[in-house]
């Protein structure tokens, strides 16, 4: 279980508080979900890099790892490029797998 | 049910459950900002204000926070007690085991997720007390 935290661009009602951060608790499948969608939004931007997901954790044992996905949704699937493994071609369903995947620490 | 098992259980099931939203102030003035995952902007905000207007800002905002039941005095082990949603939040910034940080970059409306964090893992059993 994670929670989202999402700094907005929205002032607090007293301004001098600050913006507001929303939150929300999120299963790791929510989360896949979320990040691919965000993916086609932000690939359907005009001129736009392959959008990169950055992945950074520490495991149980304090070990800080890193993955890093470059993303790009062609027609109903996503051509992925994945540190250190070869591109492929992946439907949605599997990208969520993936990226739930890395998020529950199996990966 | 605890309501923090209450909450994990209505995520497990809808897959996301709102959390309070909190203004940066409030988070850095129960200090969930600058330890375990920081937020540069927010404490960036929040280290540049000045040591008068920080503490200013810090008594208002828990009064806020108390107004709006997200916190009640401590017992006297710890000075403040927060609800079940602003512990998740607490414990998941103080005490990520395993933590999990998730940057995404790309171009993306203001509303896009680009500019969300994902952080930790809620423990089985979250602690119920902040320590300011």
């Amino acid at each position: 279980m994670l929670v989202r935290e999402t700094l907005t661009d929205q002032h607090a009602r007293m301004g001098e508080l600050g913006m507001l951060l929303r939150y929300a608790l999120v299963t790791p499948e929510a989360t896949a979900r979320n990040l691919a969608h965000w993916a086609r939004e932000a690939a359907s931007m005009a001129g736009t890099q392959p959008p990169a997901i950055g992945i950074f954790g520490h495991g149980r044992q304090g070990r800080l790892r890193r993955a890093r996905l470059w993303v790009r949704p062609v027609g109903g699937f996503f051509e992925v490029r994945r540190d250190g493994i070869m591109p492929g071609r992946l439907d949605e369903k599997r990208l969520c797998q993936i990226l739930a995947t890395m998020l529950t620490g199996a990966a | 049910m605890n309501p923090i098992d209450s909450l994990a259980a209505a995520a497990e099931r809808d897959g996301t459950v709102p959390l309070p939203t909190l203004s940066q102030a409030e988070l850095c003035a129960l200090g969930g900002a600058g330890k375990g995952l920081v937020c540069q902007r927010t404490w960036a905000w929040w280290t540049g204000l000045g040591e008068d207007k920080r503490d200013n800002l810090t008594v208002s905002a828990l009064e806020l926070l108390a107004v709006r039941g997200l916190i009640r005095s401590g017992d006297g082990s710890v000075p403040v007690v927060p609800a079940a949603g602003l512990a998740v939040i607490l414990t998941t910034r103080l005490q990520p085991k395993p933590s999990w940080y998730v940057k995404c970059r790309g171009t993306t409306r203001r509303s896009a997720p680009g500019s969300s964090a994902y952080h930790g893992k809620v423990p089985g059993r979250t602690c119920w007390s902040a320590k300011l």
